[in-house]
């Protein structure tokens, strides 16, 4: 018996999920994939970019929210809540910088081959951006989607529909708006 | 026991796993599993060497269980709306590009 798929978690996935009350549409769509995280269909992996990531969304979204700058408490207390999440649900962490290195372990190469990601990539419509139809992935998501390749992730799970135009034989997307 | 036994601690790739093993894992004391094959692909050794925390099945908190500390330092995140959640996470980095 095979064990399940890796998934990498895109950083919005665990926003929806960790900031604020989680009972209504997009909130619950992640509830819904990581019930799948809990009970085995899959298993979660993030890198240390991850983490550093969200540390940017909780600094942009608590202060609109709040109308004020977030102290740097309230900002720890964000980043314990996504630690112990990440324990709790089993989902395992890389470090980043280790996997930009190439085969040698001696040189980042992570940029390099990005480009190897984004090439093939393909713009897609998204009637949703009234102002901005058209989206596409860019430099940062074939950084994320190339550490997700090198942590041999079957699956990469996002909110982000400009990895709809993601052409890899080596990983697949989860458009979680859209599968849950 | 060879030295191949004692290569870095780390986790094979996920495919080389049943779910039988991974659950025995997940359930052990051990944090890595010290097994060291030679034909890894590169990924594969570069994931073993990354590894700071091994995936596994959940074993304490669940996808709707868990609460946090965030709301009871910010109780007033409690009454912020979906539409509001939407607007300022949005769906991902390009969507910061078009904010801009």
């Amino acid at each position: 018996m095979t064990a399940a798929p890796l998934v990498y978690i895109d950083t919005h996935v665990l926003a929806y999920r960790l900031l604020t009350s989680y009972n209504a549409g997009l909130q619950s769509k992640s509830v819904k994939f990581f019930k799948d995280i809990e009970t085995g269909k899959y298993r979660g992996i993030v890198s240390t970019l991850t983490r550093l990531e969200y540390r940017g969304v909780v600094k942009k979204v608590l202060s609109n929210y709040c109308n004020r700058a977030i102290s740097a408490y309230e900002e720890q207390v964000a980043l314990d809540d996504f630690d112990e999440f990440l324990e709790n649900m089993g989902i395992g962490l890389v470090d980043a910088d280790l996997l930009s290195r190439d085969s040698s372990g001696m040189i980042s190469d992570i940029i390099q081959k990005s480009e190897d990601i984004l090439i093939p990539a393909s713009p897609i419509y998204n009637p949703r951006a009234m102002k901005c139809p058209w989206t596409a992935m860019g430099g940062a998501d074939a950084l994320i989607t190339n550490l997700a390749i090198r942590c041999d992730a079957d699956y990469l799970a996002t909110f982000d529909r400009g990895f709809k135009g993601l052409n890899s034989p080596y990983i697949s997307t989860i458009i979680v708006p859209e599968v849950y | 026991m060879s030295e191949l036994d004692y290569a870095e601690p780390s986790l094979l790739r996920a495919s080389e796993f049943s779910r039988e093993e991974v659950e025995a894992e997940a359930s052990s004391s051990v944090n890595y599993v010290f097994i060291m094959r030679s034909n890894l692909s590169a990924n594969t050794l570069r994931y073993r060497s990354a590894m700071i925390r091994k995936p596994s099945i959940a074993k304490v908190g669940t996808a709707e269980g868990f609460r946090g500390n965030l709301t009871k330092v910010l109780p007033e995140l409690k009454g912020v709306s979906e539409k509001d959640l939407e607007k300022l996470i949005g769906e991902g980095r390009s969507d910061d590009l078009d904010n801009e």
